[in-house]
């Protein structure tokens, strides 16, 4: 499992909602046909805030495969022509595209605590009904990919292995294969994660506390500022 | 009746859960597809079979006003994070029709589980749309990737009818999706007692 | 006090249906420490359920008579009032977590009754110095192991103050030294006067905790022991009981064990295996034997589940498998191999017993599967669905699949956590029968009552490495044994050379 660690106190660290709106702007311009510059300093600006977070794993990763695609980009695709060219650039700018995307969605999700999520968005009278289903989709994605290893070793020592053989010779079969115990460990555990929070106070109408402040600081400032002057730029243009 | 259809605590935590599988799921089978071409533009199809079983569990487990629309905020979100903003009004816009039948069948028919589903399953060509309303800048955006060429194909290949054709191809793996699931269901799932 | 008064209870609409509890009435008083305990599926965990408000207002049914702590009544109230009393801490450590980071949770249940900010933390503070969790804080938990999670549970179930605890199999999955720290844990609460329940199989660890045993048999309470006259037990009556041992000092080797053959040999040179770039497990040699029912013994994280993974091929590694000189590479090991996991949900995936246990064979013999299933007592369960069976029929089914598919290298991960002694006796029936056709047998496993009564041999894995190999002769029982009781650690010999002659 990787490192999740979260940190609470240290120079910045964003509100939930900041983290949210930050996820929308890069995925909302990422498309809309930016310049290689703009690019790189949308980049920049989210490694900043990832290193910020203490996340430096998480910004190697990103970075360097980030760095490698924009290098072959820069330098050595002009130099290619034809179909290897074409693919050479289908491989580095589109799969690129998403880099910004995969990083702040996973900015927002390693360093969101369950509790500051809901207060954050309690704060915006968002429903119950959307906190609590959030809340637990959130703590639930880790748990799938748990889940998800286990099935699939059990699968290949059965010889029914999600490869892309079995994938393609008998796909509605592999496809049960995977959906039957994905779906009933999917059902157990959610039964027992809701007995669980409901044994301890889960469905209180008291107005519930949250250990971390949640509010919007100068830095969520800055980066919303940021946000609108990007999206502004590329309307504009 | 009303208290029974009422959304619980305990509700909303399974459907965070099926959410979270539904999500992910889809993400890998875009992620599976979305490298070819071809079969990106079968992704409303092959998302609508492979969905499917997720929602038919997901809504017998859960026969509750609203279970529907929840899931439907999760894929709209997700899916409008791409950038496609539309993609999350027409998500929202394909779980509010996906509840309504559901509750034509006072959320304990199978059948009409299996039409709601039709419809959900339309979720997954959300994206597309940018073919009918920006297909001008997304053909622009393309050339900036891949050469004038293949740009010229994708346009050849996918005039504004097109949408059509998706919109079809995503009710038919709906369809199939659901099929499928209901069978899952009366196969595994009653038997095993989980619903 | 808790008083249950006349309480019966059944799970669904059907009042005859025989999994719940029928006509119990018990008082507890408070501070009291109580065991429910009894054969797996005897009502232990209903009554848990009944105690902490579970039942009715979240587990539906038919409910009957009245459950009060001191004047308030349980079933009448919300949940949501009953979790200030009662804490509840419960079996499935994945399961039982709301937030992602450890100090969310433990703040969780202060949170959700509104406490203010500076009180929660105070009490946050209080509660992991309380249990020793300080280096548990500010951690994702899906990287604590299942002893760690345990005790974060019971500490943010202590925050909220209640009076009273109540656990449901808080043991089951959790190895020798998580066990001693979890019984510290109830020792503390024990000593800060708060009222314990306690449903569990495994008793040894709760020896001068307990003050009183209820045993349960199909949903009604059967026997009340007082202390004195559990500890004073004799091991006749506990196995009739089917309850698990008191002591691990007077656990007896099972008489005939398996011969030990000593023909082939499998032999592991230089295995190197990394996660993330740091190795994770090395082994420079190691001879096992043909025939070896193997235990896999050792804290938890120290790499066992790993050098399980190595056997059979499934985990990327370094290093050469041979057997007799002929070597024997990871594919093929894998085609060879079966894995009996912890959750045997996740290996069903067919729609009857007999489809189950073919899938995967090549030849499917309808005849020679069903000859295993008599075997394995399941020959009238044939077409039956495999998710509808009881949690042993499921282990069985998964065992006789790796049967049917001639499997040489069976691996099981913890087949015994749960189980009550009668089961566990069955289990063990089933792996040795296995093993008989198999080349190789290794369980990864915590119950030292299991390992006297099936093994023959045990390999202690600690830090990554193997510290220790020996025969389950009569040394070897004393050695395995005092590693249970005192928790021992082994220091690897990193140069080792480990085989049996």
């Amino acid at each position: 499992m990787e490192t999740a660690i979260v940190f609470q106190r240290h120079s910045i660290h964003l509100d939930p909602r900041t983290k949210f709106l930050l996820l929308f702007t890069v995925g909302g311009v990422i498309f809309a046909n930016i310049s290689r510059e703009t690019e790189i300093i949308i980049f920049s600006v989210l490694s900043i805030l990832t290193i910020f977070e203490h996340q430096y794993r998480t910004f190697l990763r990103f970075g360097s495969v980030f760095a490698i695609m924009m290098l072959v980009d820069i330098f050595v695709a002009p130099h290619l022509s034809g179909a290897l060219g074409a693919a050479v650039l289908t491989l580095v700018r589109i799969p690129r595209l998403l880099i910004p995307i995969c990083l702040s969605s996973t900015l927002l999700i390693r360093t969101t605590t369950v509790s500051e999520f809901i207060a954050a968005f309690q704060k915006i009278h968002v429903s119950e009904k959307l906190i609590i289903p959030f809340s637990v989709m959130f703590r639930f994605i880790p748990t799938v990919k748990e889940e998800w290893c286990s099935i699939s070793n059990a699968m290949r020592f059965r010889g029914i292995g999600v490869s892309a053989l079995n994938m393609l010779t008998r796909p509605m079969e592999t496809l049960e294969y995977v959906m039957v115990p994905l779906l009933m460990s999917t059902a157990t555990i959610s039964g027992e994660l809701a007995a669980a929070s409901l044994s301890r106070g889960l469905d209180s109408d008291i107005r519930r506390s949250c250990i971390t402040q949640v509010k919007l600081g100068l830095a969520d400032y800055i980066v919303i500022l940021g946000a609108v002057v990007l999206v502004a730029e590329t309307v504009v243009r | 009746m009303s208290e029974k259809t009422k959304l619980k605590s305990k509700d909303l935590i399974v459907a965070g859960a099926f959410a979270a599988l539904y999500v992910v799921v889809l993400f890998i089978t875009v992620g599976l597809t979305g490298f070819i071409p071809v079969l990106y533009l079968m992704a409303p199809l092959i998302l609508g079979v492979v969905l499917g079983s997720i929602y038919m569990l997901y809504v017998t487990k859960v026969p509750k006003r609203g279970a529907i629309f929840i899931l439907a905020v999760a894929v709209g979100l997700v899916t409008s994070m791409g950038g496609v903003w539309l993609a999350g009004v027409w998500s929202l816009l394909c779980g509010l029709i996906a509840e309504l039948i559901a509750y034509a069948g006072k959320y304990r028919s199978r059948k009409l589980y299996i039409i709601s589903y039709m419809v959900f399953a339309c979720t997954g060509m959300g994206p597309f749309w940018l073919l009918v309303f920006a297909k001008e800048a997304f053909l622009q955006a393309c050339l900036n990737y891949y050469n004038q060429d293949y740009v010229n194909k994708l346009d050849a290949l996918t005039p504004s009818w097109f949408i059509f054709v998706l919109l079809g191809l995503a009710l038919i793996g709906g369809l199939i999706g659901g099929l499928l699931g209901n069978k899952l269901l009366k196969k595994h799932f009653e038997k095993a007692g989980v619903v | 006090m808790i008083k249950i008064d006349k309480v019966s209870f059944f799970y669904g609409e059907d009042a005859k249906a025989d999994n719940g509890i029928r006509d119990i009435s018990l008082t507890i008083r408070t501070g009291e420490f109580v065991v429910l305990c009894g054969k797996s599926g005897c009502g232990k965990t209903t009554l848990t359920r009944i105690i902490n408000g579970l039942i009715p207002h979240f587990y539906e049914g038919q409910l009957t008579g009245t459950v009060h702590i001191n004047d308030y009544e349980v079933t009448k109230e919300p949940l949501a009032k009953t979790a200030r009393k009662v804490g509840s801490v419960f079996q499935n450590p994945r399961s039982q977590f709301f937030n992602v980071d450890t100090t969310g949770e433990l703040a969780f249940g202060c949170e959700n009754i509104g406490i203010a900010v500076d009180e929660i933390w105070k009490r946050v503070e209080d509660a992991t110095a309380k249990f020793e969790l300080a280096h548990l804080r500010k951690r994702s938990i899906f990287e604590l192991s299942g002893g760690e999670k345990q005790r974060i549970a019971c500490a943010s179930v202590y925050a909220v103050h209640p009076d009273i605890f109540v656990l449901d199999e808080p043991s089951s999955n959790l190895d020798a030294p998580s066990v001693e720290k979890l019984r510290q844990v109830l020792q503390k609460l024990k000593e800060e006067g708060k009222t314990i329940v306690i449903s569990e199989h495994r008793l040894h660890y709760l020896a001068g905790l307990a003050d009183r045993f209820i045993y349960m048999e199909n949903g009604r309470i059967t026997y009340t022991f007082r202390a004195e006259e559990m500890w004073s037990m004799k091991e006749r009556e506990l196995a009739e009981k089917g309850l698990r041992c008191l002591n691990i000092k007077n656990i007896k080797k099972h008489e005939d064990g398996i011969e030990r053959l000593t023909g082939e040999r499998l032999s592991i040179c230089s295995l190197v295996c990394k996660y993330n770039g740091k190795p994770v497990l090395e082994v420079p040699e190691l001879c096992l034997h043909k025939g070896e029912i193997l235990a896999i013994i050792g804290p938890n994280g120290a790499g066992k589940s790993t050098f399980a993974g190595c056997l059979c091929g499934i985990i990327k590694h370094r290093g050469r498998f041979d057997i007799s000189g002929k070597p024997i590479r990871a594919m093929e090991r894998l085609k060879n191999s079966y894995m009996v996991m912890q959750d045997v949900n996740h290996q069903l995936f067919t729609e009857s017993v007999l489809d189950e246990v073919t899938l995967g064979a090549k030849d499917k013999d309808a005849e020679e599967a069903k000859a295993v299933l008599a075997e394995l007592e399941l020959e009238n369960r044939e077409d039956s669905h495999p998710l509808a069976l009881s949690g042993g029929q499921k282990q069985r089914v998964a065992i006789a699949g790796a049967m049917c598919t001639g499997k040489q290298f069976l691996i099981y991960d913890e087949p015994t956590s749960g189980l009550d002694f009668i089961s566990m006796r069955s289990t063990c029936r089933l792996i040795r029968k296995a093993a008989k056709s198999a080349f190789l047998s290794a369980i990864i496993t915590h119950d030292i009552e299991f390992i006297l009564e099936c093994c023959t041999a045990v390999l202690h894995i600690s830090g990554g490495t193997v510290c220790d190999y020996y025969p389950l002769d009569e040394a070897g029982v004393n050695k395995v044994k005092d590693f249970f009781i005192e928790g021992l650690i082994c220091t690897p010999a990193k140069a080792g050379r480990w085989e049996q002659l």
